[in-house]
């Protein structure tokens, strides 16, 4: 997709800078309040076991608007990943993260260290990725000239500021979607969106088989990784090396080993083609409808309006 | 026509490239029974019960189902698998649906009935072993002893004759595990015939109506518990120690403490004997349906007699309990605590429903022929 021009005004180019930087503060923070707690207990110091196997599946399965049809849901999050993708300037998709934020927090319930640390993953990619940009695409005035080999030119103008905004912004707001999804709606109910969308049965059933043992793998690979910490693995980097390759292999035996077990499992209960889908229907309320409605109507209206900026 | 549900006659096994891991296995289970198959790891006690249903195929010999010959094609496999339900040891191959809802409900789907059938014997079967409610948690937020109810759910919703469960109580915890047996209990009350094997003997000793000793691919003997751990040459050849109780016991007789005869079943039948003559009071068993009773007529009744204990039986009844907030003294091997609540003068209540009064009644009166105490169960 083609990147459109700059900014209409420098005071819109600082202002976005401005929120964006406010936004990946606030992230910061929340990620500094995760790593520096208080440890209430006066124990030695132990690693915060805070991410475990489950942790966006539980946020999913608990979370208040879990009974919220999970179409619903999916045509908000899908509708505002489209838009902020679409939208030229980095306003629409910051407003789209901030309500997204809002609604994860304030609607969904979703604890802000759990939100913080898991914004962490994209923000970082996302900076990276912006940073490349910033020095290496060209165009527009300069603004910091760094150094040039050859006909290497490493620095800043307005067009990589703008561009460089603009794929944070994007990222961000698809992040935020994204994550209102995961935390919102768990996998199983899913499976029945995926049944209507046409999606063929081989492929739904492979899904869900690979859903319900994503957890048992995960929990055979902690147990195997813990008996070679135990027993002294990883020391070294190269005995780390080492036990790495032994738990890959451990693994893919007994990710077999279960395959066939599901097999004689399967057939013990006279398999003939059918797997059943997870019995969940969703709760469509005239309030959660207006909602989205309203939503999906305000970021076009604002798509529309940055659209006739340009 | 015998009533035999299942017979094996003279099978022999090896998996490939291994010495034979079944070497001429003939027994029959007959319809209504408990048996248990005990014997030590490797004994080939998995490798037996994965036969009943046609997983594995025998090199020699045949299996007979409801008196029918096992034929290992389609269609005679799908029979046999909706006669014969088979309970994993682990759980975590056996439960592969992405929700509870789902996974009881694949048996009855892949036998192709109604969708409305399907829901009906999915809440059954939830209900029966006291999960209603889980339809839509997905396995992985279970707890063990939950997992494997959810797996026997699995297997009851195809409406089996036979329930086939190898090693149930493994890796559960003790109340957990007596839980479970409890619940094997009950699907027996309603008729289904059970096999199940384990190396727990003392699990064996007081569940079973029929042990099946296997060793090395071999049976050794088949015949009540009593008379099966009560060989001490057997237990040693088959590698198994003897149920504490019944050690106990044999210990007590070679040291004239008590005279030899019937070996006590359980707890109860051990204090008798030891206690001699009768006691001179003996305290009641009173019995209560909780199914035509409200919360408040339950309480009412406690209220009444504060010093009875009180215990309950089944799934249904104890969850009753906990709903109407009342607080029980015993929760497992109720009966054999209350006939020892009796023998020492108490009274003692036991709330439960359907068939497993008369399960208890039974129980009380076995208790009183053999022991001869003048235990009496009242309904309420």
């Amino acid at each position: 997709m083609q990147i459109m021009d700059g900014f209409p005004s420098p005071w819109g180019q600082i202002a976005a800078v401005l929120l964006a930087a406010c936004i990946l503060a606030g992230a910061g923070i929340c990620i500094y309040k995760v790593k520096t707690r208080k440890n209430n207990k006066r124990h030695a110091a132990k690693p915060p076991a805070f991410f475990d196997e489950h942790i966006l599946d539980d946020a999913a399965i608990h979370s208040p608007l879990r009974k919220v049809s999970a179409w619903l849901k999916l045509l908000f999050c899908l509708s505002a990943i489209v838009i902020s993708v679409m939208s030229p300037l980095p306003y629409l998709p910051l407003f789209i993260a901030v309500v997204m934020i809002c609604a994860s927090l304030f609607i969904a319930k979703t604890s802000p260290r759990l939100y913080g640390a898991l914004l962490t993953i994209p923000i970082v990619f996302a900076v990276t990725g912006a940073l490349v940009l910033l020095f290496v695409s060209g165009g527009g005035d300069t603004l910091v000239d760094i150094f040039t080999i050859g006909t290497i030119h490493v620095q800043i103008t307005t067009k990589s500021l703008s561009l460089a905004v603009l794929v944070i912004a994007r990222t961000f707001a698809g992040m935020c979607s994204l994550y209102f999804l995961a935390l919102t709606t768990p996998m199983t109910s899913l499976f029945a969106v995926l049944q209507k969308i046409r999606i063929p049965q081989a492929f739904i059933d492979l899904t869900m088989l690979i859903y319900r043992y994503i957890f048992v793998f995960i929990a055979e690979a902690i147990s195997i990784h813990n008996a070679q910490i135990m027993r002294g693995g990883y020391s070294t980097w190269k005995e780390g090396l080492n036990a790495f390759s032994m738990l890959l292999s451990m693994l893919f035996i007994r990710t077999w080993e279960r395959g066939e077990d599901i097999v004689v499992s399967m057939d013990s209960r006279c398999y003939d083609g059918c797997m059943v889908l997870p019995d969940e229907h969703g709760r469509v309320t005239p309030l959660s409808v207006s909602c989205v409605i309203v939503f999906i109507f305000v970021i076009l209206s604002l798509l529309v309006w940055e659209m006739a900026l340009l | 026509m015998n009533d035999n549900v299942l017979t094996f006659e003279n099978i022999r096994f090896s998996y490939p490239g291994c010495p034979a891991s079944l070497k001429g296995i003939s027994f029959m289970v007959g319809r209504g029974r408990k048996v248990a198959v005990v014997g030590h790891n490797g004994a080939g006690k998995t490798t037996l019960l994965q036969m009943c249903n046609g997983t594995l195929v025998p090199d020699e010999g045949k299996i007979l189902v409801n008196n029918e010959e096992v034929t290992y094609d389609r269609a005679g496999l799908r029979s046999v698998r909706s006669k014969v339900g088979m309970v994993f040891q682990n759980s975590d191959s056996q439960i592969f649906a992405p929700s509870v809802f789902a996974d009881v409900a694949f048996g009855p789907a892949n036998l192709h009935l109604p969708d409305d059938e399907i829901r009906e014997r999915v809440r059954d079967a939830l209900f029966a072993v006291g999960l209603n409610g889980y339809e839509k948690r997905p396995p992985h937020h279970l707890s063990g002893g939950e997992k494997k109810r959810v797996a026997i759910a699995g297997i009851l919703a195809m409406h089996p004759e036979i329930l086939v469960a190898d090693e149930p109580t493994a890796s559960l915890d003790p109340a957990t595990a007596a839980e479970i047996m409890d619940l094997l209990d009950e699907l027996h009350e309603k008729g289904t015939t059970i096999l199940l094997s384990t190396h727990d003997v003392e699990l064996a000793y007081r569940w079973a109506d029929e042990v099946i000793l296997l060793s090395e691919g071999v049976i050794l003997h088949e015949g009540a518990p009593a008379e099966v751990f009560a060989d001490n040459e057997l237990m040693k050849q088959a590698r198994i120690t003897p149920p504490v109780l019944l050690d106990l016991y044999q210990e007590l007789v070679r040291r004239h403490i008590l005279e030899s005869g019937i070996p006590p079943k359980g707890i109860p039948e051990m204090t008798r004997l030891i206690e001699g003559p009768g006691p001179a009071v003996i305290g009641k068993i009173y019995l209560a349906d909780t199914d035509g009773m409200t919360a408040e007529s339950c309480r009412s009744l406690l209220a009444e007699h504060p010093a009875w204990h009180t215990g309950a039986m089944e799934t249904k009844s104890r969850k009753f309990c906990i709903q109407s907030g009342i607080m029980l003294e015993y929760t497992h091997g109720v009966v054999d605590k209350c006939l020892l609540s009796a023998m020492n003068g108490e009274d003692s209540l036991i709330l439960t429903s359907g068939g497993m009064l008369e399960r208890v009644e039974s129980r009380v009166d076995m208790f009183a022929k053999e022991s001869r105490t003048d235990v009496k169960v009242r309904r309420v």
